[in-house]
Parts: C-alpha cells; sequence; structure tokens
C-alpha cells in the first residue's frame, strides 16, 4: 500500500453539498483539506458538465441518474432498477422497496435535486417529548437558526420572509433571503385562486390553506436588502446578494460560463440536471474552497476502511482504492492522513463505510433509523389549461399541515405542487404522444390538438410523508454483496409504519377534497414501475421516493442511543465527524437538503474547536 | 467635427447616442450567436454571448446616466437602428451568419484604436444608414465615452452636482431588475456613480488602458473576439503590453471554430425579401422585437419593473429567430432567411 507524502489537518470524504460545505468551511480557517471523491470529476468544468447534458439528451429515461452513467468503481442506484431483483446497486431485501436514489459523482446529489429548501419547524425537533413518537433533536430550532441562515446564504436561497413564517418559523427582525421568492407558476396561482383559505380539520384543529412559494436554491431576483452574516461579508464590499452562475474553473478571464445561469430561465430540466446550472449546485461551494488554495480533492478514489488506534479510539488514517478509470477493475490501496477525518459520504455510505471498518457503532445504531419522504402521488386533469411543463419543476406547496397535534395519531405531511404534469408518475409528455399515435392512431393536425389539450391541463401533487426512526429500517453490508473493486453493496431492510400509512391515507382523504374544489378528474391510477404501491384501510396508495436518506447514524444527546452529538462528533471517536442526513434523528416534513447544510456550518465549528483544542 | 460638451442638451444627445450604440451593436452580435448550429462552435458561442450580456449591461449603465442627468433614454421609432448601420469612424454594423467576415466587423467595432474596415463588395447588399452618433466623428467609442465624462466634469464643475444630477432616482435601474447578464446595473446619482457606470462601459469593451483585461480581470471584448479569430485562447499570465496599432496575438489552448456549422443566413435582410410564410414569421420577429424595445423604453420611463417581461419576450425573440434561421429562402438559393431587425410601429 501506498501512503502519500502530505499529511492534511482534515481529510474528508465525499465531494456533495456536506463536504463541500466543510472544505470550504476549514479552507477559509487557513487548514489544509484532502477530499475524496469516490466517482468522477466530471461535472466540475463547464466542459464536462455540457457532456453530461448531452449524455442526458441522448437517454431514453429520462430518469435522475440519465445525465451520469453507471460506474461499477463507484456504483449508484437508480430508479429504474427499484423493483428489479438482481438489478442495480442496492440488495433490498424488503419487505417494501426503498424507493429512492443518490448518485456519487463530484458535486454528489446536488447536481439533480430539485432545489427546495424548507427549514424544519420547531416542533419537529422534539415530537417525542411533544407527540410521543420518533426521537428528540439535541438541538433546538432557535440554536439551529444562525446556522440555518449560513446555509441560505451558502445555497443562495430565494423566498420571501413573509411567507415563510408560518408554525413557529421564525426569523430575526431585519432578516431576508439572498434572493426574491422565484414567481409562482400560473399553474400555482390558478389553483390558489381555489384553494386558498379554504379550512379543513385534522385531528380536532382546523387549518387554512395556502398555496406558498416554495424557498428554494435558484437564482432569482437579488434582494438588495440581504446582509451577509457577520464573518462572511464579501471581499468586494458589495453590498446585497450576487447570483451564483455556472462553475467554470478556467483561469480568470477564461472563465466565461460564470455569466450563464445566474438567472433560472425556466428549463424545467431541474431533475436530472439544470441546463445552466441556475439551480445550486455543490461544485458552486467546491470551487470557491479550492481557489482557496489549500483544497486536495482526489477523484476515483473510493474510501474503503476508516482506521483507529484501538487504544485511543483516535482514527489514524482512510484507505482508499484509487481507480483509474470507471469501469476499469484496476486500483490501488492507498492511505490518507490528516488530524480529523469527516465521513460526508452521503447516509448509506457513511454507514457502510462504519460498519465494514467496525468502528463508532457501541449504540447499535449505525445503518438503522433509514428514512425518505414516501411521496403519495396525485394526479388528474384540470377542467382549464394551466400551463404545466414550465418554470421549475415545483414553485409552491401547501405546507399548513406540517405541524399539529394530530402528530400523536399519524404522520405529518405537506403538499408539493407539481408543474411537471404527469411526468413523474407516468412518464408525460412522452407516454401522452406514445398514447396518442399508438392507441388513438391520431397524427398530424389532430395529434397536436390532444397532446396540446391535455399537457397543458395535467395537475399532479406529491404529498411528502414523514417517516420516523425505527430500527428495522436499516443498513447493513453482506460479505456475499460486493461491487466491482471488492467494496461492500449497501443491503436494505425497509418497511411503511402505520404511523406513516395513516398520514398518507389522510393525505389521499384531502387529496380527494382538493380534486373536487378545483374540479379536477382524478387520473390516478396503477402505472408501472416508476410508481410503489401500498394499501392502508382497503385504499391503494400509489407512491415514489423523494430521495432524502436520512437516519443512519442518528445524533443524540447520550452515547447509548446515539452514534454522533449535536456536532456530529462521534461518540467514539473524537477526531471523527460524520456529517450528513445520516446524522438527523428526524426529518418532519422538510426536504432535508438545507438543514443538512446548517448541520455541516456547525460541524466545521465543532471541527476547527477540535484542531485549536489539540494544539493546532 | 469632435466637440466638447458645453451643455446639459449636449450631454443629454451624448448619452442619447450612448444607449442607441449600445443597442445597434446587440441585433448583429445576436445574427452571429444564433446562426451557430448546436453541437459545434462551443467555445464561440460563449465568447459572443459574453459579449453580447455586457452590451445589454451597456445600455442600461448609459440609460442610468442619461435619467440621472434628467434626459429620456429612447430605443424606439427613429431611435432603433436600421441595419446595416453606420458607428463612429466608418465601422458597419451588419447582420451576417457567423463568418469571418462578421468576425472582422466585430473585431472593428470592439477595436481599441482603429482603422477604417470596408467589407468586401459582395457583401454588402444594402448601403449602412449612419447613427446619429457616427457624425459626432469620434475616432472610437472609448473615445466618445470620454467625452462624455470630460462633459459631466466639465459641467459639474460649472454648474454643480445638483444642477446636474436633477433626474428622477425613480427611473434608475438597479442591480436588482440587472442582475444577470455581464454584471450588475449602477444607480447613478452623482458624478462619482456616473463615473463609475461610464468607465464600465470604457472598460469593458476595450480594456485598462494598454491592457487586455478590464479592471475585475475578464478580457475585453476586442480580445475575446480575436480569440476566436485566432481559434485559441489567451494564455491566463499573457499580458504583454499593447502598442500603438498592435495587438498580441492569442498564444493559448486551441479551441476548435466551425464556419460550416452555421445556418446561412441571408447577409442584412429586409421583409421585403421574404415571401409567403417568411414574410409572416420575420413580420411576427420585428413585432416581438418592436415590443421588446417598448418594453425596455418604458421601463427606462418610470416603469422598471417591466424589464421583468421583457426577459420573456427576449426568450420569444431567440426562437422566432432560429425559426427564420432554419428556413431556406427559395429566392436565394443557398441561403437561410434571418432575422430582420426593423422595428415597426404598435397598431
Amino acid at each position: 500500500m501506498e501512503t502519500p507524502q502530505q499529511e492534511f489537518d482534515v481529510v474528508i470524504v465525499g465531494a456533495g453539498i456536506a463536504g463541500a460545505i466543510v472544505a470550504r468551511e476549514l479552507t477559509r480557517a487557513g487548514k489544509s483539506v484532502l477530499l475524496l471523491e469516490a466517482g468522477v470529476g466530471t461535472a466540475r468544468s463547464w466542459d464536462g458538465y455540457l457532456g453530461h447534458l448531452n449524455t442526458f439528451y441522448e437517454a431514453l429515461a429520462k430518469v435522475p441518474e440519465s445525465p451520469y452513467p453507471f460506474n461499477p468503481d463507484a456504483p449508484q442506484p437508480d430508479v429504474l432498477d427499484i423493483g428489479q431483483p438482481n438489478l442495480g446497486y442496492f440488495v433490498q431485501l424488503g419487505p417494501v422497496q426503498y424507493g429512492s436514489t443518490y448518485t456519487r459523482i463530484g458535486g454528489g446529489t446536488t447536481l439533480h435535486w430539485l432545489g427546495t429548501c424548507l427549514r424544519m419547524l420547531p416542533e419537529d425537533f422534539a415530537i417525542r417529548s411533544r407527540f410521543g413518537v420518533g426521537l428528540d433533536w439535541p438541538l433546538t430550532y432557535d440554536e439551529l437558526r444562525p446556522d440555518y441562515e449560513l446555509a441560505e446564504m451558502e445555497i443562495g436561497v430565494a423566498a420571501d420572509v413573509e411567507e415563510q413564517e408560518y408554525l413557529g418559523i421564525t426569523f430575526p427582525k431585519d432578516y431576508v433571503f439572498p434572493m426574491h421568492k422565484i414567481p409562482q407558476s400560473f399553474l400555482d396561482r390558478t389553483l390558489a385562486g381555489t384553494i386558498d383559505g379554504r379550512t379543513v380539520d385534522m385531528g380536532g384543529e382546523r387549518y387554512t390553506l395556502n398555496v406558498r412559494s416554495t424557498p428554494q436554491g435558484r437564482n432569482a431576483m437579488p434582494n438588495a436588502r440581504y446582509r451577509h452574516p457577520p464573518g462572511y461579508e464579501p471581499e468586494n464590499g458589495v453590498r446585497g446578494y450576487r447570483p451564483v452562475g455556472a462553475v467554470d474553473p478556467r483561469p480568470h478571464g477564461q472563465d466565461l460560463a460564470k455569466n450563464i445561469g445566474e438567472r433560472c430561465a425556466g428549463n424545467s430540466a431541474c431533475v436530472p440536471i439544470c441546463p445552466i446550472q441556475a439551480k445550486y449546485n455543490a461544485l458552486k461551494t467546491l470551487e470557491k474552497a479550492e481557489k482557496s488554495g489549500r483544497l486536495s480533492v482526489l477523484v476515483q478514489a473510493v474510501a474503503s476502511r476508516i482506521l483507529a488506534d484501538p487504544e485511543t479510539g483516535r482514527i489514524t488514517g482512510i484507505e482508499y482504492k484509487a481507480y483509474e478509470s470507471p469501469g476499469s477493475p484496476a486500483f490501488t490501496t492507498r492511505r490518507a492522513t490528516g488530524k480529523s477525518y469527516v465521513l460526508a459520504a452521503h447516509a448509506v455510505e457513511n454507514a457502510k463505510l462504519l460498519l465494514a471498518s467496525r468502528l463508532a457503532n457501541g449504540s447499535g445504531q449505525v445503518g438503522r433509523n433509514l428514512m425518505d419522504h414516501p411521496v403519495l402521488l396525485k394526479w388528474g386533469l384540470h377542467p382549464e389549461p394551466l400551463g404545466a411543463f414550465r418554470g421549475p419543476l415545483s414553485t409552491s406547496g401547501i405546507e399548513d399541515l406540517r405541524g399539529g397535534a394530530y402528530r400523536r395519531e399519524h404522520a405529518a405531511f405537506r403538499i408539493e405542487v407539481g408543474n411537471d404534469g404527469w411526468t413523474w408518475p407516468m412518464g408525460s409528455p412522452y407516454s401522452d404522444v406514445a398514447t396518442a399515435v399508438e392507441s388513438m392512431n391520431l397524427f398530424g393536425a389532430g395529434l397536436r390538438r390532444y397532446v396540446a389539450g391535455v399537457l397543458q391541463r395535467q395537475v399532479r401533487l406529491g404529498f411528502l410523508v414523514e417517516q420516523l426512526p425505527e430500527a428495522a429500517n436499516r443498513v447493513t453490508i453482506d460479505p456475499q454483496y460486493l461491487d466491482a473493486i471488492g467494496n461492500y453493496r449497501p443491503v436494505i431492510q425497509y418497511n411503511l409504519s402505520d404511523y406513516t400509512l395513516a398520514g398518507m391515507g389522510a393525505g389521499q382523504g384531502l387529496a380527494g377534497r382538493l380534486f373536487q374544489w378545483l374540479g379536477v378528474d382524478d387520473r390516478t391510477g396503477v402505472t408501472g414501475s416508476l410508481v410503489s404501491q401500498s394499501t392502508w384501510n382497503g385504499q391503494t396508495l400509489l407512491w415514489g421516493g423523494a430521495g432524502h436518506f436520512a437516519g443512519t447514524h442518528v445524533m443524540g444527546s447520550a452515547p447509548g442511543a446515539s452514534v454522533v452529538d449535536s456536532w456530529q462528533r462521534s461518540w467514539e471517536h473524537s477526531n471523527l465527524y460524520l456529517v450528513g442526513c445520516g446524522s438527523m434523528p428526524t426529518m418532519g416534513t422538510s426536504n432535508p437538503t438545507l438543514t443538512l447544510a446548517a448541520l455541516a456550518f456547525r460541524a466545521s465549528r465543532g471541527i476547527l474547536r477540535d484542531l485549536r483544542s489539540d494544539g493546532q | 467635427m469632435t466637440t466638447k460638451i458645453r451643455t446639459l442638451e449636449e450631454l443629454r444627445e451624448h448619452l442619447e447616442d450612448a444607449v442607441q450604440l449600445e443597442l445597434a451593436v446587440i441585433p448583429p452580435y445576436l445574427c452571429a450567436l444564433y446562426t451557430l448550429q448546436p453541437g459545434a462552435n462551443g467555445e464561440v458561442s460563449q465568447i459572443i454571448r459574453s459579449v453580447v450580456v455586457e452590451e445589454m449591461l451597456h445600455m442600461i449603465l448609459s440609460a442610468n446616466v442619461l435619467n440621472a442627468v434628467g434626459g429620456h433614454p429612447k430605443v424606439t421609432g427613429d431611435f432603433a437602428p436600421v441595419y446595416p448601420a453606420l458607428l463612429p469612424d466608418g465601422v458597419e454594423a451588419h447582420l451576417l451568419p457567423f463568418n469571418e467576415a462578421a468576425l472582422e466587423t466585430f473585431l472593428k467595432i470592439e477595436e481599441p484604436s482603429r482603422p477604417h474596415v470596408v467589407l468586401e463588395a459582395a457583401l454588402v447588399r444594402r448601403a449602412a444608414r449612419p447613427l446619429r452618433v457616427a457624425l459626432r466623428k469620434y475616432p472610437t467609442i472609448g473615445e466618445f465615452y470620454q467625452a462624455i465624462i470630460d462633459g459631466l466634469e466639465n459641467l459639474v464643475a460649472e454648474l454643480g452636482e445638483p444642477a446636474v444630477f436633477t433626474g428622477d432616482p425613480g427611473l434608475q435601474i438597479g442591480p436588482e431588475l440587472y442582475y444577470s447578464s455581464g454584471g450588475h446595473a449602477i444607480v447613478v446619482h452623482d458624478l462619482a456613480t456616473a463615473r463609475a457606470a461610464l468607465e464600465q462601459v470604457i472598460d469593458q469593451g476595450e480594456g485598462e488602458t494598454h491592457s487586455l483585461y478590464d479592471g475585475e480581470g475578464n478580457l475585453a471584448h476586442f480580445f475575446r473576439y480575436m480569440e476566436v479569430k485566432y481559434q485559441r485562447r489567451y494564455r491566463p499570465d499573457q499580458r504583454e503590453a499593447i502598442r500603438l496599432g498592435h495587438f498580441p496575438e492569442p498564444d493559448g489552448e486551441p479551441f476548435p471554430v466551425s464556419y460550416e456549422a452555421v445556418y446561412p443566413m441571408l447577409p442584412d435582410p429586409r421583409t421585403e425579401d421574404y415571401e409567403g410564410e417568411l414574410r409572416a414569421a420575420s413580420e411576427a420577429f420585428n413585432v416581438i422585437y418592436s415590443r421588446l424595445l417598448q418594453e425596455i423604453e418604458t421601463a427606462f420611463s418610470g416603469e422598471p419593473d417591466l424589464l421583468l417581461p421583457a426577459v420573456g419576450t427576449m426568450f420569444e425573440l431567440k426562437y422566432k429567430a432560429l425559426e427564420l434561421m432554419r428556413a431556406p429562402l427559395p429566392s436565394h438559393p443557398g441561403y437561410n432567411a434571418g432575422p430582420t431587425f426593423e422595428f415597426v410601429s404598435p397598431g
């Protein structure tokens, strides 16, 4: 085994948003950082990014992974593998198929995320105390709030504060988001015209509904009143916020692409790839960190084992397998060393790596409590054209039911309003054209009329339903399941509890009322492999995964029942941090990336504090 | 003859000309940009686009200065350029597909100190109509802007700042409304901000004096087009001095340029060149173009929020231009149609 000459202050595993933020924060503080990325680094140049865009254009199935080719040396789950036994990266033991995926490439899953940046509700941090379910966080909303502000700065969140103060979410008096809200779509505004102000009862409480603009990491009109948090003021003294365009790491003066994507142009392709990088991705943060000159990024370097001193528990190195090119079976095992170590490889990969290394698992909780937001899908036809397939894939949601006393009985949910017609459940618009041609024998002007008539009226709601941390939902490893270079494939056991199913059932009931108010003809029906099916009280529930992996190394207030403390430091290894959604004991109903980013800022301070107290 | 600006009226007229000049160079650049067929000329596309968005910013900056001194920016009616258009010192702006002749005109438009250029006779289908600024006989666009700055300074010295900057602050286009595309708008309310706005225009176009780069380290427009001409980037460390009339050739990474993967647009087309469906498409393009100019002018005249729908109009304009550029022109074998950028009054 070869050992590199240089020792770094910190070694980070994973060049996604968590790893990029930690790398940025540490290099800002003058620390030297080595970042190991399992996947390729091809998206990091503008030319390479355009290559991924072309791969997407040429793909037959436009699934989230389609721009990012499968790499046997750093394999990733694929939507098309779900429900296909013996296929793909995950070994799914069931009884329910875990419905989500992620991407192993420099930039991580932010390359194909939607960009939703909801904060968690204050009550979400204490659902055990308040509702007798799930786990409490060792943190409160108020403690995390300054880090939410840093996360909103780094991602560049577009939202208007006035719309985001609900269910206990508070902001400092003068706070504004970096950018004004993304304009709500015509579809959103049409739905709002019918829904806003209507009330529904749940758990004995009455809720007033609103179709509310969604905070999102997507470039919009900068807010001139925005002030950077203390210590983060721009060097050039510019006031307000400047949208960050595409990543173009060529030398200054040659980086022409940086002016691309400073404004969302409504390409409607946020997932799987924003063609202009108007949507935030982790490469933007990574590039800033690299400009410090203190960050070394090693791509095609798959961490395979964490090494610890058996006496002290201190981590002494990370073994990684460096492969020559994607698909090549040849690799060299090397070791990276630093003073502190950060696993930011993804909830599943972090757990896998800890299990493979037999570390940090005194609580027995590593790999357990795997969560997602099963997204109950409801779709139908509106009587009038709504302009679906325009703008970002979702610009609004109904958030009013995210909290309340009913959470003693069943799971909470938020409702995402899609601008993407029936793309998710039905593969629109391609499937509509195929149906019109093959089953209805339409052609020419008649075909055009039919397709335009149907597509413009499509409505899709997604109910993101809360899942609780449960020990039986878990990631494990098994020596009989290895990838091409001998690393473990994740073995997944997963189920939906009655608590979650009851929440989905409540969502289904509400969907019926919403559609009735809107005059929408409900077309929800079994479609095929893109949608999973469950039953609750005799009802069929159609749902998909949200991509919100969480809970595999939960944080807590004591070592016995949790893997990390509130700084995301391993209870057992004082120089090991496990960052990412894996640390979240619950997710509530918020898409977790913003919270994960806030936690990464917090962890960075913890690492710097450790390095200082260790005399660095 | 070039003259010193001595009155507020002359200052406003010069700034009207500046707004018109910045608008006038955009359609020729857009013709080159949109005639690039997908799948080739990626670097060329990025370079032209990067220049176009900065010209858009320059128009905003000039309009902000004009509004600040109590003028009225106009881009419709007689202020809309007619192509081919004659710019200062004999430089002609033509509507051409991306080709070597077009590139030469771009170099001349952006050249820090310029000799005359005459297009090959075969390429000239119509005589160029001079912009008003062309009659002022400034040797370069940079010197034209320098005359405005000098005029501003003299007038402020003579009359005092409050007597010069009498414009309604509500007419300014700020960094909220103009944020993407080439930089950020500067709100102008005094001599310092006016100078900052105008110097940014000179700086991005021609570079800092005797340098390839502007103050922010970006290549000046002229040198970006030199890269296209020589099919290589400048080395980032290539910063040798510019001597009078001599410009260093790029010596960095080569990149592919294809003059074949281009829609063969008819040079300097007019709607009268087209018949039938193409004529209708050209008329539709001009209606969109005219609406865009009207939206911009109204935005300059007290409704700055109109810049938001104007962004959507710009997308409409692009799609309509591409529709024309992809259509072969039966009356001119070997050529496709193209956008004519003719202003038509509404109604």
